[in-house]
């Protein structure tokens, strides 16, 4: 098959081409090169211009307990809820795929579902299905609620990667004597593998910035980054909550970044 | 003479997916201690599906498989100790040639001392040492099939399944291949079950061959056996070229039996312990067993010719009887030049060259 060379196409298609493209990025970046900014004003106010540029609403993220203490909760969560969705998503995956799996179609949207059903139907579900069970303000809880959220990422990454696995090799990974488990881990995990991490940064990324879900399940002790920025818009609104939207724009981007990075290597 | 003990048992294999169209019929297979067995038919006969059940990738429906007199069908895949090639090799890509090779011997918890030698070993029967740090993909096709050999071997199994090992290559390396994967087999004493379409790849290389149709063993024996002697129709037509003609039988004489074609001419064959008089049956003639002449001596059948096609080292014409059976005639002299199309041919042979095969 021939790639076609952007650089090939005649003028009146290319210009227009190249321009729709730019104007559609620059919609998906403009609201970010606007508020970034002003985490480095050094007035309090969400005005341009600056009189001053500083990095005090910095300084205050780190140093409030209140921010600092919501940054922790929510690397804790979203490393928890990466872990189990990666796990769970991985095996629904493998299983998802063979065309014997009874009921696949079904099963599959039943599995993807969370990405297109309302998360506040969701997070109202839980809340009251959580109650009985003692699990709203619990980090549990939270995670639950999170992995909910992530593992379809999770399944339609592998699930991607597997439609180009050639299953004869689990066949002969079993006839050189490997059981299910060493033939998993030594042949098919590896192979996968970049499929499963990609799968495990977009679970990372959707816990890290869910306030949803967080709404109706954390409690005070459960408190994360995106409810304190929620809570502040509502109670003191400054800078801080800019600042902080930069560090976790800047944390995930770096993960996108390695991501990329290991899939490019293979 | 002594027999050799039996190796591999199959009896009363069925298997059915959806419990009435059978993909194997009520198969039985001995396969004696270091034969080299090939199961030969065309897709869908059955033939990959008994080679899966061998490997235990797939389960019969019912039947008992035995290994070394052990039944060994409820064993996983991963407990049987049997060496299998893929047709698509099945390397694994994210290891280079040395730690494909290894990868039995690693999973069984070798040292590595004893791993790094069995795998140079097993390299250098194949004659791939120098490119053991090598990932498969930066192999040929021949290459990576003699890694894929050398990685089922490498454990020392005493039985080697191989699913079409060299579909994928061309010609002269599918011959090559034939020969070493043959040499191999007699100098380790393995027991081989290969799988194949390719006739000219089974009868070369096989101490026997099983003909399979309809998920059943339609004839079993030596290549002789089958090129010379095919059981019925369906073999004498798969294997080799054959003239097929319907006849039925007017007497017995000894071991040979007369026909009747439906234009009225007849010709003689070697019968079989079931030919009766009267009985419809099948007349298989080789074209290379036929003599072509455009004058008359004591011809079996007149026809005419039809078509002449140059194959190089040979002419094959094609002959048209009265009943409107068709021939295929092999000639190798000049003849076929000489001759045109609409010409009338006297054809012969000898008695003993064509068989009447029982039915139609």
């Amino acid at each position: 098959m021939s790639r076609r060379v952007y650089s090939e196409f005649p003028a009146y298609i290319r210009i227009p081409l190249y321009a729709f493209v730019g104007i559609a990025l620059l919609l998906l970046m403009l609201p970010l090169a606007v508020a970034l900014p002003i985490s480095i004003n050094a007035d309090p106010w969400f005005t341009y211009p600056f009189r001053a540029i500083s990095l005090r609403w910095f300084t205050q993220l780190f140093s409030s307990p209140l921010w600092t203490g919501a940054m922790v909760n929510s690397l804790v969560i979203a490393v928890s809820t990466t872990v189990v969705a990666t796990i769970l998503g991985t095996l629904a995956a493998i299983g998802l795929v063979n065309p014997r799996f009874p009921f696949r179609a079904a099963v599959m949207a039943l599995a993807i579902s969370p990405m297109i059903v309302p998360v506040v139907v969701l997070g109202l579900g839980l809340f009251i299905f959580f109650s009985p069970l003692g699990l709203n303000y619990s980090y549990a809880g939270v995670v639950i609620a999170h992995t909910i959220l992530a593992s379809p990422f999770v399944v339609i990454t592998v699930t991607a990667t597997l439609t180009r696995f050639d299953f004869n090799l689990m066949r002969a990974a079993a006839g050189l004597g490997a059981g299910r488990v060493t033939a998993f881990r030594t042949v098919m995990l590896p192979i996968i593998a970049p499929g499963v991490a990609a799968g495990a940064i977009f679970a990372f990324a959707s816990s890290f910035d869910e306030v949803v879900m967080v709404l109706f399940i954390a409690g005070p002790q459960q408190r994360t980054v995106p409810k304190q920025m929620f809570t502040g818009l509502r109670e003191q609104l400054d800078p801080t909550i800019l600042a902080a939207a930069a560090v976790m724009i800047l944390l995930t981007s770096c993960l996108m970044a390695v991501a990329y990075n290991a899939n490019r290597k293979r | 003479m002594v027999q050799p003990p039996i190796h591999v048992g199959m009896t009363g294999i069925s298997k059915t997916y959806d419990g009435h169209s059978f993909v194997v019929r009520n198969l039985n297979l001995e396969i004696a201690k270091g034969e080299f067995l090939t199961l030969l038919g065309p897709s869908g006969s059955g033939k990959t599906t008994t080679l899966m059940m061998l490997a235990g990738f797939e389960y019969p429906s019912s039947g008992e498989i035995t290994l070394d007199g052990r039944p060994i069908q409820d064993k996983p895949p991963e407990k049987r100790n049997i060496g299998m090639v893929f047709q698509n090799y099945a390397l694994f890509p994210h290891m280079t040639v040395a730690e494909n090779v290894g990868y039995s011997l690693r999973v069984r918890g070798l040292s590595k001392e004893q791993i790094g030698a069995r795998v140079s070993e097993a390299l250098a029967m194949v004659q791939l040492s120098s490119l053991a740090q090598r990932k498969p993909a930066a192999l040929s096709g021949g290459q990576q099939q003699r890694v894929a050999l050398a990685r089922a071997l490498v454990f020392e199994p005493s039985l080697v399944l191989m699913d079409e090992p060299l579909g994928a290559l061309d010609k002269k390396l599918r011959e090559d291949l034939q020969l070493e994967i043959r040499r191999i087999a007699d100098r380790l004493d393995l027991t081989v079950v290969y799988v194949t379409h390719d006739q000219h790849e089974a009868l070369t290389m096989s101490d026997r061959v099983a003909i399979f149709s309809d998920g059943c063993i339609q004839q079993i024996g030596s290549a002789q056996d089958i090129y010379g002697c095919p059981a019925n129709r369906f073999v004498a037509e798969f294997v080799g070229d054959n003239n097929c003609l319907d006849a039925k039988v007017i007497s017995i004489e000894g071991e040979l039996v007369r026909a009747r074609l439906p234009g009225g001419q007849e010709v003689r064959a070697r019968g079989s312990a079931h030919s009766k008089v009267d009985q419809r049956a099948t007349i298989a003639i080789r074209p290379e067993s036929i003599r072509i002449s455009g004058q008359a001596r004591a011809a079996t059948l007149r026809g005419q010719v039809c078509d002449i096609i140059y194959c190089g080292d040979q002419f094959r014409i094609h002959v048209e009887l009265p009943g409107g059976e068709r021939l295929i005639a092999k000639s190798s002299s000049s003849l076929g030049v000489r001759m045109e199309m609409g010409s009338p041919v006297l054809l012969d042979w000898e008695p003993h060259d064509a068989w009447a095969l029982d039915g139609r």
